[in-house]
Protein backbone atom coordinates (compact mmCIF):
# COMPACT_ATOMS: atom_id res chain seq x y z
CA UNK A 1 0.00 0.00 0.00
CA UNK A 2 2.75 2.27 1.47
CA UNK A 3 5.43 1.13 -1.04
CA UNK A 4 6.16 4.22 -3.84
CA UNK A 5 4.81 6.92 -1.58
CA UNK A 6 4.93 9.98 -3.89
CA UNK A 7 4.08 12.87 -1.36
CA UNK A 8 3.40 16.39 -3.16
CA UNK A 9 4.02 17.30 -6.86
CA UNK A 10 7.58 18.17 -7.54
CA UNK A 11 8.94 16.02 -10.54
CA UNK A 12 12.63 15.26 -11.11
CA UNK A 13 13.76 17.21 -14.11
CA UNK A 14 16.18 20.03 -15.16
CA UNK A 15 15.11 23.58 -17.35
CA UNK A 16 15.76 26.99 -17.04
CA UNK A 17 12.33 27.17 -15.32
CA UNK A 18 13.66 24.47 -12.55
CA UNK A 19 17.36 26.54 -11.87
CA UNK A 20 15.21 29.79 -11.50
CA UNK A 21 15.30 31.31 -7.68
CA UNK A 22 12.03 29.85 -5.53
CA UNK A 23 11.81 33.13 -4.44
CA UNK A 24 11.05 34.71 -8.27
CA UNK A 25 8.79 31.76 -9.13
CA UNK A 26 6.74 32.54 -5.97
CA UNK A 27 5.85 35.57 -5.75
CA UNK A 28 5.39 35.68 -10.21
CA UNK A 29 2.80 32.78 -9.95
CA UNK A 30 1.03 35.03 -7.35
CA UNK A 31 1.03 37.80 -9.02
CA UNK A 32 0.12 36.34 -11.85
CA UNK A 33 -3.62 35.50 -10.18
CA UNK A 34 -4.02 38.83 -9.87
CA UNK A 35 -2.74 40.41 -13.49
CA UNK A 36 -4.89 37.95 -15.10
CA UNK A 37 -7.93 39.07 -14.15
CA UNK A 38 -6.70 42.57 -16.15
CA UNK A 39 -7.25 40.95 -19.28
CA UNK A 40 -10.64 41.55 -20.14
CA UNK A 41 -10.52 41.21 -24.07
CA UNK A 42 -9.13 38.69 -27.05
CA UNK A 43 -5.93 40.55 -27.51
CA UNK A 44 -4.93 40.47 -23.58
CA UNK A 45 -5.99 36.46 -23.33
CA UNK A 46 -3.87 36.09 -26.68
CA UNK A 47 -0.77 37.66 -24.67
CA UNK A 48 -1.27 36.00 -21.61
CA UNK A 49 -1.50 32.50 -23.16
CA UNK A 50 1.26 33.30 -25.90
CA UNK A 51 2.98 34.23 -22.26
CA UNK A 52 1.97 31.39 -20.21
CA UNK A 53 2.63 28.57 -23.38
CA UNK A 54 5.84 30.11 -23.96
CA UNK A 55 6.81 29.00 -20.27
CA UNK A 56 4.90 26.03 -19.92
CA UNK A 57 6.65 24.21 -23.26
CA UNK A 58 10.20 25.25 -22.44
CA UNK A 59 9.93 24.24 -18.89
CA UNK A 60 10.37 20.23 -19.98
CA UNK A 61 7.68 19.30 -18.46
CA UNK A 62 5.78 17.19 -19.72
CA UNK A 63 2.13 18.20 -21.19
CA UNK A 64 0.56 15.09 -19.47
CA UNK A 65 1.03 16.28 -15.68
CA UNK A 66 -0.70 19.79 -16.55
CA UNK A 67 -3.40 17.73 -18.21
CA UNK A 68 -3.53 15.74 -14.91
CA UNK A 69 -3.76 18.95 -13.00
CA UNK A 70 -6.43 20.33 -14.76
CA UNK A 71 -8.50 17.11 -14.81
CA UNK A 72 -10.36 17.35 -11.38
CA UNK A 73 -11.58 20.85 -12.11
CA UNK A 74 -12.34 20.06 -15.75
CA UNK A 75 -16.52 19.21 -14.94
CA UNK A 76 -16.43 22.53 -12.84
CA UNK A 77 -14.89 24.57 -15.72
CA UNK A 78 -17.60 23.00 -18.16
CA UNK A 79 -20.50 23.63 -15.52
CA UNK A 80 -18.88 27.18 -15.77
CA UNK A 81 -19.36 27.32 -19.46
CA UNK A 82 -22.75 25.84 -19.26
CA UNK A 83 -23.92 28.34 -17.19
CA UNK A 84 -22.58 31.04 -18.91
CA UNK A 85 -24.33 29.80 -22.24
CA UNK A 86 -27.84 29.41 -19.91
CA UNK A 87 -27.88 32.39 -18.51
CA UNK A 88 -25.60 34.99 -19.89
CA UNK A 89 -28.15 36.85 -22.18
CA UNK A 90 -26.67 39.97 -23.51
CA UNK A 91 -25.27 40.64 -27.31
CA UNK A 92 -26.03 39.29 -30.64
CA UNK A 93 -28.33 36.12 -30.32
CA UNK A 94 -27.46 32.82 -32.39
CA UNK A 95 -30.10 31.56 -34.62
CA UNK A 96 -32.21 29.61 -31.84
CA UNK A 97 -31.58 25.61 -31.60
CA UNK A 98 -35.11 23.53 -30.84
CA UNK A 99 -34.10 21.14 -28.74
CA UNK A 100 -36.40 17.62 -28.06
CA UNK A 101 -35.87 15.19 -24.98
CA UNK A 102 -37.75 12.27 -25.67
CA UNK A 103 -38.88 10.94 -22.60
CA UNK A 104 -38.34 7.28 -22.65
CA UNK A 105 -35.02 8.40 -23.48
CA UNK A 106 -34.45 10.72 -20.91
CA UNK A 107 -35.82 8.38 -18.05
CA UNK A 108 -32.99 5.54 -19.47
CA UNK A 109 -30.37 7.97 -18.71
CA UNK A 110 -31.10 8.86 -15.57
CA UNK A 111 -31.39 5.18 -14.58
CA UNK A 112 -28.01 4.24 -16.11
CA UNK A 113 -26.69 7.37 -14.45
CA UNK A 114 -28.28 6.27 -11.04
CA UNK A 115 -26.62 3.10 -11.57
CA UNK A 116 -23.12 3.98 -12.38
CA UNK A 117 -23.08 5.92 -8.88
CA UNK A 118 -24.19 3.08 -7.02
CA UNK A 119 -22.03 0.54 -8.97
CA UNK A 120 -19.37 3.44 -7.99
CA UNK A 121 -20.21 3.73 -4.66
CA UNK A 122 -21.20 0.39 -3.89
CA UNK A 123 -17.92 -2.50 -3.56
CA UNK A 124 -20.36 -5.62 -3.01
CA UNK A 125 -21.75 -5.14 -6.28
CA UNK A 126 -18.42 -4.60 -7.82
CA UNK A 127 -17.15 -7.76 -6.88
CA UNK A 128 -20.07 -9.78 -8.43
CA UNK A 129 -20.38 -7.38 -12.01
CA UNK A 130 -17.41 -6.89 -13.89
CA UNK A 131 -17.21 -3.54 -15.30
CA UNK A 132 -17.46 -5.03 -19.24
CA UNK A 133 -20.42 -6.90 -18.60
CA UNK A 134 -22.15 -3.83 -16.70
CA UNK A 135 -20.44 -1.66 -20.12
CA UNK A 136 -22.08 -3.97 -22.51
CA UNK A 137 -25.44 -4.00 -21.38
CA UNK A 138 -25.55 -0.35 -20.86
CA UNK A 139 -25.04 -0.10 -24.87
CA UNK A 140 -27.28 -2.73 -25.57
CA UNK A 141 -29.80 -0.68 -23.29
CA UNK A 142 -29.31 2.78 -25.40
CA UNK A 143 -29.09 1.23 -28.79
CA UNK A 144 -32.75 -0.33 -28.01
CA UNK A 145 -33.64 2.84 -27.06
CA UNK A 146 -32.37 4.24 -30.14
CA UNK A 147 -33.65 2.00 -32.25
CA UNK A 148 -37.53 2.43 -30.45
CA UNK A 149 -37.43 5.74 -30.31
CA UNK A 150 -36.56 5.89 -34.37
CA UNK A 151 -39.64 3.38 -35.52
CA UNK A 152 -42.47 4.80 -33.20
CA UNK A 153 -40.95 8.01 -32.74
CA UNK A 154 -43.73 9.10 -29.59
CA UNK A 155 -44.50 12.15 -30.45
CA UNK A 156 -46.61 12.53 -27.13
CA UNK A 157 -43.93 11.70 -24.93
CA UNK A 158 -41.54 14.42 -25.91
CA UNK A 159 -40.27 17.85 -24.75
CA UNK A 160 -39.44 20.58 -26.43
CA UNK A 161 -37.60 23.86 -26.37
CA UNK A 162 -35.77 26.80 -27.47
CA UNK A 163 -32.58 27.59 -26.67
CA UNK A 164 -31.18 30.78 -27.71
CA UNK A 165 -27.39 30.96 -27.65
CA UNK A 166 -25.45 34.68 -27.82
CA UNK A 167 -22.42 35.83 -28.41
CA UNK A 168 -21.37 37.19 -25.32
CA UNK A 169 -22.15 33.95 -23.49
CA UNK A 170 -19.71 31.84 -25.71
CA UNK A 171 -16.94 34.24 -25.38
CA UNK A 172 -17.28 35.14 -21.78
CA UNK A 173 -17.39 31.49 -21.04
CA UNK A 174 -14.27 30.95 -23.25
CA UNK A 175 -12.33 33.38 -21.39
CA UNK A 176 -13.77 31.79 -17.98
CA UNK A 177 -12.09 28.35 -18.86
CA UNK A 178 -8.99 30.14 -20.39
CA UNK A 179 -7.99 31.87 -16.98
CA UNK A 180 -8.65 28.72 -15.49
CA UNK A 181 -6.54 26.79 -17.28
CA UNK A 182 -4.26 29.79 -17.12
CA UNK A 183 -4.09 29.66 -13.36
CA UNK A 184 -3.84 26.15 -13.20
CA UNK A 185 -0.81 25.67 -15.30
CA UNK A 186 0.86 28.46 -13.88
CA UNK A 187 0.30 27.50 -10.20
CA UNK A 188 0.99 23.98 -11.15
CA UNK A 189 4.54 24.79 -12.35
CA UNK A 190 5.42 26.17 -9.30
CA UNK A 191 4.90 22.69 -7.65
CA UNK A 192 6.35 20.61 -10.28
CA UNK A 193 9.21 22.56 -10.57
CA UNK A 194 10.30 23.19 -7.23
CA UNK A 195 11.09 21.42 -4.31
CA UNK A 196 8.63 21.49 -0.75
CA UNK A 197 12.03 22.50 1.13
CA UNK A 198 13.27 25.09 -1.30
CA UNK A 199 9.71 26.46 -1.40
CA UNK A 200 9.72 26.55 2.22
CA UNK A 201 12.49 29.00 2.26
CA UNK A 202 11.35 31.17 -0.42
CA UNK A 203 8.26 31.51 1.69
CA UNK A 204 10.19 32.49 4.85
CA UNK A 205 12.59 35.26 2.89
CA UNK A 206 9.43 36.95 1.50
CA UNK A 207 7.29 36.64 4.56
CA UNK A 208 10.27 38.11 6.22
CA UNK A 209 9.08 41.54 6.47
CA UNK A 210 6.39 39.86 8.88
CA UNK A 211 8.69 39.94 11.58
CA UNK A 212 8.64 43.40 11.90
CA UNK A 213 5.12 43.13 13.57
CA UNK A 214 6.41 40.07 15.44
CA UNK A 215 4.84 37.04 13.98
CA UNK A 216 7.27 34.15 13.87
CA UNK A 217 8.19 33.69 10.45
CA UNK A 218 11.78 31.63 10.44
CA UNK A 219 9.86 29.65 13.74
CA UNK A 220 6.94 28.81 11.27
CA UNK A 221 9.30 27.66 8.31
CA UNK A 222 11.26 25.29 10.80
CA UNK A 223 8.51 23.58 11.51
CA UNK A 224 6.94 23.48 8.21
CA UNK A 225 10.66 21.20 7.53
CA UNK A 226 10.50 19.62 10.21
CA UNK A 227 7.11 18.25 8.64
CA UNK A 228 7.96 17.85 5.61
CA UNK A 229 11.11 15.53 6.98
CA UNK A 230 8.72 13.55 9.20
CA UNK A 231 5.43 12.57 7.40
CA UNK A 232 7.39 9.78 5.10
CA UNK A 233 8.93 8.56 8.22
CA UNK A 234 5.63 8.98 10.13
CA UNK A 235 3.85 6.74 7.35
CA UNK A 236 6.25 4.13 7.38
CA UNK A 237 5.70 3.40 11.27
CA UNK A 238 1.81 3.56 10.27
CA UNK A 239 2.65 0.63 7.62
CA UNK A 240 4.63 -1.05 10.71
CA UNK A 241 1.54 -0.61 13.09
CA UNK A 242 -0.72 -1.77 10.65
CA UNK A 243 1.74 -5.21 10.30
CA UNK A 244 1.58 -5.35 13.74
CA UNK A 245 -1.75 -5.13 14.57
CA UNK A 246 -2.84 -7.45 11.53
CA UNK A 247 -0.66 -9.84 13.37
CA UNK A 248 -2.54 -10.70 16.05
CA UNK A 249 -5.54 -10.53 14.19
CA UNK A 250 -6.93 -7.27 13.38
CA UNK A 251 -8.96 -6.96 9.85
CA UNK A 252 -8.71 -3.35 8.28
CA UNK A 253 -10.89 -4.21 5.46
CA UNK A 254 -14.08 -5.78 6.29
CA UNK A 255 -16.60 -4.62 9.05
CA UNK A 256 -19.13 -2.12 9.65
CA UNK A 257 -18.92 1.11 11.46
CA UNK A 258 -18.10 0.52 14.86
CA UNK A 259 -16.02 -1.68 13.97
CA UNK A 260 -14.28 0.33 11.47
CA UNK A 261 -14.02 2.97 14.45
CA UNK A 262 -12.33 0.56 16.63
CA UNK A 263 -9.70 0.03 14.29
CA UNK A 264 -9.21 3.09 13.21
CA UNK A 265 -8.35 3.63 16.90
CA UNK A 266 -6.34 0.58 17.37
CA UNK A 267 -3.84 2.15 14.85
CA UNK A 268 -3.73 5.88 15.97
CA UNK A 269 -3.65 5.30 19.72
CA UNK A 270 0.23 3.95 18.70
CA UNK A 271 0.19 6.70 16.40
CA UNK A 272 0.17 9.52 18.60
CA UNK A 273 2.34 8.08 21.76
CA UNK A 274 4.72 7.53 18.65
CA UNK A 275 4.48 11.05 17.56
CA UNK A 276 4.55 12.11 20.86
CA UNK A 277 7.64 10.57 21.91
CA UNK A 278 9.46 11.53 18.88
CA UNK A 279 8.59 15.24 19.91
CA UNK A 280 10.29 14.60 22.88
CA UNK A 281 13.80 13.10 21.00
CA UNK A 282 13.79 16.01 18.62
CA UNK A 283 13.18 18.80 21.34
CA UNK A 284 16.32 17.60 23.52
CA UNK A 285 18.23 16.94 20.12
CA UNK A 286 17.36 20.44 19.27
CA UNK A 287 18.09 21.50 22.70
CA UNK A 288 21.83 19.40 22.51
CA UNK A 289 22.53 21.23 18.75
CA UNK A 290 21.91 24.90 20.55
CA UNK A 291 18.41 25.74 19.93
CA UNK A 292 17.00 28.86 21.28
CA UNK A 293 14.02 29.68 19.99
CA UNK A 294 13.13 33.32 18.35
CA UNK A 295 17.11 33.84 17.69
CA UNK A 296 18.75 34.22 14.84
CA UNK A 297 19.25 31.13 12.93
CA UNK A 298 22.02 30.77 9.48
CA UNK A 299 20.44 28.22 6.73
CA UNK A 300 22.57 25.14 5.25
CA UNK A 301 21.25 26.21 1.89
CA UNK A 302 21.33 29.74 0.98
CA UNK A 303 19.53 31.60 -1.75
CA UNK A 304 21.12 33.49 -4.72
CA UNK A 305 19.26 35.89 -6.47
CA UNK A 306 20.55 36.41 -10.24
CA UNK A 307 20.66 37.82 -13.10
CA UNK A 308 17.87 35.19 -14.97
CA UNK A 309 15.75 35.82 -12.16
CA UNK A 310 15.80 39.84 -12.80
CA UNK A 311 15.26 38.77 -16.02
CA UNK A 312 11.82 36.47 -15.50
CA UNK A 313 10.74 39.21 -12.85
CA UNK A 314 11.21 41.56 -15.77
CA UNK A 315 9.36 39.76 -18.19
CA UNK A 316 6.50 39.93 -16.12
CA UNK A 317 6.55 43.54 -15.52
CA UNK A 318 6.54 43.73 -19.50
CA UNK A 319 3.27 41.20 -19.14
CA UNK A 320 1.41 43.30 -16.61
CA UNK A 321 1.90 46.55 -18.57
CA UNK A 322 1.00 44.91 -21.81
CA UNK A 323 -2.56 43.53 -20.40
CA UNK A 324 -3.02 46.99 -18.77
CA UNK A 325 -2.60 48.91 -22.38
CA UNK A 326 -4.67 46.66 -24.04
CA UNK A 327 -7.31 45.89 -21.65
CA UNK B 1 17.48 17.48 32.46
CA UNK B 2 14.47 19.57 31.30
CA UNK B 3 14.30 20.44 28.13
CA UNK B 4 13.27 24.02 27.42
CA UNK B 5 9.26 23.97 27.07
CA UNK B 6 8.97 26.05 23.78
CA UNK B 7 11.04 23.77 21.85
CA UNK B 8 9.20 20.96 22.93
CA UNK B 9 5.92 22.82 21.70
CA UNK B 10 7.53 23.29 18.55
CA UNK B 11 8.68 20.13 18.20
CA UNK B 12 5.44 18.51 18.66
CA UNK B 13 3.86 20.90 16.84
CA UNK B 14 6.09 20.03 13.71
CA UNK B 15 5.78 16.69 14.05
CA UNK B 16 1.63 16.71 15.07
CA UNK B 17 1.11 18.70 11.67
CA UNK B 18 3.51 15.63 9.77
CA UNK B 19 0.75 13.14 11.76
CA UNK B 20 -2.32 15.02 10.33
CA UNK B 21 -0.52 15.24 7.09
CA UNK B 22 0.36 11.28 6.77
CA UNK B 23 -3.27 10.57 7.91
CA UNK B 24 -4.71 12.90 5.56
CA UNK B 25 -2.55 10.78 2.58
CA UNK B 26 -3.97 7.65 3.87
CA UNK B 27 -7.32 8.74 3.44
CA UNK B 28 -7.12 9.59 -0.03
CA UNK B 29 -5.38 6.56 -0.70
CA UNK B 30 -7.92 4.31 0.70
CA UNK B 31 -11.13 5.97 0.19
CA UNK B 32 -9.96 7.82 -3.07
CA UNK B 33 -10.94 10.49 -4.34
CA UNK B 34 -14.80 10.63 -4.85
CA UNK B 35 -15.24 14.18 -4.85
CA UNK B 36 -14.68 16.21 -8.40
CA UNK B 37 -13.40 19.66 -7.15
CA UNK B 38 -11.42 18.28 -4.00
CA UNK B 39 -11.88 17.36 -0.43
CA UNK B 40 -12.59 14.41 1.40
CA UNK B 41 -13.21 12.43 4.03
CA UNK B 42 -10.43 12.47 6.77
CA UNK B 43 -9.42 12.22 10.32
CA UNK B 44 -6.27 14.77 9.61
CA UNK B 45 -8.59 17.49 11.86
CA UNK B 46 -7.70 15.33 14.94
CA UNK B 47 -4.30 15.78 15.51
CA UNK B 48 -4.75 19.55 15.15
CA UNK B 49 -6.93 19.58 17.87
CA UNK B 50 -5.28 17.39 20.41
CA UNK B 51 -2.50 19.79 19.93
CA UNK B 52 -4.89 22.39 20.50
CA UNK B 53 -6.41 20.83 24.08
CA UNK B 54 -3.24 19.76 25.10
CA UNK B 55 -0.87 23.20 24.23
CA UNK B 56 -3.66 25.81 23.78
CA UNK B 57 -5.35 27.63 21.18
CA UNK B 58 -2.60 29.48 20.09
CA UNK B 59 -0.39 26.18 18.94
CA UNK B 60 -3.51 24.50 17.90
CA UNK B 61 -4.13 27.43 15.43
CA UNK B 62 -0.26 27.17 14.34
CA UNK B 63 -0.30 22.84 13.82
CA UNK B 64 -3.57 24.19 11.55
CA UNK B 65 -1.16 26.56 9.59
CA UNK B 66 1.19 24.36 9.34
CA UNK B 67 -0.88 21.78 7.91
CA UNK B 68 -2.91 24.24 5.09
CA UNK B 69 1.06 25.77 4.12
CA UNK B 70 2.20 22.41 3.09
CA UNK B 71 -0.74 21.39 1.57
CA UNK B 72 -0.46 24.77 -0.79
CA UNK B 73 3.37 23.78 -1.20
CA UNK B 74 2.55 20.63 -2.07
CA UNK B 75 -0.34 21.90 -4.49
CA UNK B 76 -3.60 21.80 -4.59
CA UNK B 77 -6.72 23.32 -6.34
CA UNK B 78 -6.04 27.41 -7.32
CA UNK B 79 -9.14 28.89 -8.71
CA UNK B 80 -8.86 32.35 -7.13
CA UNK B 81 -6.44 34.12 -5.24
CA UNK B 82 -8.88 34.69 -1.77
CA UNK B 83 -10.48 31.09 -2.78
CA UNK B 84 -6.38 29.61 -2.19
CA UNK B 85 -6.50 31.17 1.19
CA UNK B 86 -9.59 30.45 2.73
CA UNK B 87 -9.34 26.65 1.12
CA UNK B 88 -6.07 26.08 2.58
CA UNK B 89 -4.37 27.89 5.10
CA UNK B 90 -7.50 29.11 7.20
CA UNK B 91 -10.10 26.26 7.34
CA UNK B 92 -7.00 23.96 8.84
CA UNK B 93 -5.75 27.49 11.15
CA UNK B 94 -9.65 27.73 12.71
CA UNK B 95 -9.90 23.86 13.45
CA UNK B 96 -7.22 25.31 16.58
CA UNK B 97 -9.50 26.74 18.06
CA UNK B 98 -11.14 23.41 19.35
CA UNK B 99 -9.24 23.75 22.67
CA UNK B 100 -11.11 27.22 23.06
CA UNK B 101 -13.02 25.57 26.13
CA UNK B 102 -10.48 25.10 28.08
CA UNK B 103 -9.50 28.68 28.45
CA UNK B 104 -12.91 28.49 30.75
CA UNK B 105 -12.73 24.95 32.27
CA UNK B 106 -9.19 23.90 32.96
CA UNK B 107 -10.64 20.28 33.53
CA UNK B 108 -11.35 18.14 30.23
CA UNK B 109 -14.74 16.37 29.71
CA UNK B 110 -16.01 14.40 26.94
CA UNK B 111 -19.05 16.68 26.77
CA UNK B 112 -16.16 19.66 26.69
CA UNK B 113 -14.41 17.52 23.82
CA UNK B 114 -17.32 17.11 21.69
CA UNK B 115 -18.01 20.29 22.02
CA UNK B 116 -14.76 21.94 20.50
CA UNK B 117 -14.59 19.13 18.05
CA UNK B 118 -18.26 20.78 16.50
CA UNK B 119 -16.99 24.40 16.86
CA UNK B 120 -13.80 23.31 15.06
CA UNK B 121 -15.62 21.19 12.59
CA UNK B 122 -17.81 23.68 12.14
CA UNK B 123 -15.60 26.40 11.76
CA UNK B 124 -13.89 25.19 9.01
CA UNK B 125 -17.22 23.84 7.12
CA UNK B 126 -17.72 28.08 7.23
CA UNK B 127 -14.27 28.92 5.37
CA UNK B 128 -14.60 25.68 2.92
CA UNK B 129 -18.24 27.52 2.25
CA UNK B 130 -17.02 31.03 1.99
CA UNK B 131 -14.37 29.79 -0.02
CA UNK B 132 -16.95 28.58 -2.76
CA UNK B 133 -19.30 31.62 -2.25
CA UNK B 134 -15.96 33.52 -3.28
CA UNK B 135 -15.39 31.23 -5.87
CA UNK B 136 -18.48 31.07 -7.43
CA UNK B 137 -18.90 35.00 -7.45
CA UNK B 138 -15.88 35.39 -9.55
CA UNK B 139 -17.05 33.14 -12.38
CA UNK B 140 -20.70 33.30 -12.08
CA UNK B 141 -22.26 35.95 -14.51
CA UNK B 142 -23.40 39.07 -12.17
CA UNK B 143 -27.15 38.89 -13.90
CA UNK B 144 -29.27 37.10 -15.97
CA UNK B 145 -32.54 37.11 -17.52
CA UNK B 146 -34.67 33.63 -17.59
CA UNK B 147 -38.30 33.11 -18.17
CA UNK B 148 -38.79 36.91 -18.65
CA UNK B 149 -37.24 38.06 -15.36
CA UNK B 150 -34.04 39.36 -14.87
CA UNK B 151 -32.01 37.69 -11.24
CA UNK B 152 -29.15 38.93 -9.83
CA UNK B 153 -26.34 36.05 -9.39
CA UNK B 154 -26.73 32.67 -9.42
CA UNK B 155 -27.40 31.27 -5.96
CA UNK B 156 -23.36 30.37 -4.51
CA UNK B 157 -24.38 30.19 -1.23
CA UNK B 158 -26.72 27.02 -1.41
CA UNK B 159 -24.56 25.10 -3.51
CA UNK B 160 -21.04 26.19 -1.61
CA UNK B 161 -23.11 24.94 1.91
CA UNK B 162 -24.23 21.74 0.24
CA UNK B 163 -21.37 21.10 -1.84
CA UNK B 164 -18.96 21.39 1.10
CA UNK B 165 -21.31 19.82 3.51
CA UNK B 166 -21.10 16.78 1.23
CA UNK B 167 -17.88 16.19 2.88
CA UNK B 168 -17.42 17.98 5.79
CA UNK B 169 -20.60 16.83 7.73
CA UNK B 170 -19.16 12.72 7.37
CA UNK B 171 -15.64 14.71 8.85
CA UNK B 172 -16.97 16.19 11.56
CA UNK B 173 -19.24 13.37 12.65
CA UNK B 174 -16.23 10.82 12.59
CA UNK B 175 -13.53 13.29 13.37
CA UNK B 176 -15.52 13.81 16.86
CA UNK B 177 -16.09 10.26 17.33
CA UNK B 178 -12.39 9.20 17.00
CA UNK B 179 -11.73 12.19 19.26
CA UNK B 180 -13.98 11.12 22.18
CA UNK B 181 -12.61 7.54 21.62
CA UNK B 182 -8.74 8.95 21.57
CA UNK B 183 -9.88 10.67 25.18
CA UNK B 184 -11.56 7.29 26.26
CA UNK B 185 -8.22 4.99 25.66
CA UNK B 186 -5.26 7.51 25.90
CA UNK B 187 -5.92 10.31 28.52
CA UNK B 188 -2.30 10.94 28.63
CA UNK B 189 -2.18 12.45 24.97
CA UNK B 190 -4.42 14.84 26.56
CA UNK B 191 -2.49 15.94 29.24
CA UNK B 192 0.98 17.87 29.25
Amino acid sequence: MLNNIKLGQYLHGNSWYYRLDPRAKLIMSVLFIVTIFLATNWVTYLGATIFTLAIVLTSRVSLKFFFRSIKPIFFLMLLTFFMNLFFNKTGKSFSPIYIKINQIMAGTFAIILALLIILRLSKVIKKHISGKIFKFSTLLIIIMNLVLVYLFSFEQYTWSFKWIVYKNAVINGGFIVLRLVLIISFSSLLTFTTKPTDLTLAIEKVLGPLKLIKLPVSELALMISISLRFIPTLLEETQKILKAQTSRGADFTEGNLKDKVVQIISLLIPMFIISFRRAEDLANAMEARGYIPGKKRTSLKELKWQYRDSLYSFSFVVLTLFLIYYR
Amino acid sequence: MKTNQETLVIAEISILAALALALDYLAQITTGTIYPYGGSISIAMVPIMVISFRRGIIAGVTTGLIVGTIQIIWGGHFLQFFQYILDYPVPYAVVGFAGILTTFHKKLSSFQLIMGAIIAGLLRYFSHYLAGVIFWSAYVPEEFKIFGKTLKGFNPHTWSIFYNGLYMIPTIIVSTIVLVALFKYAKQLFAE
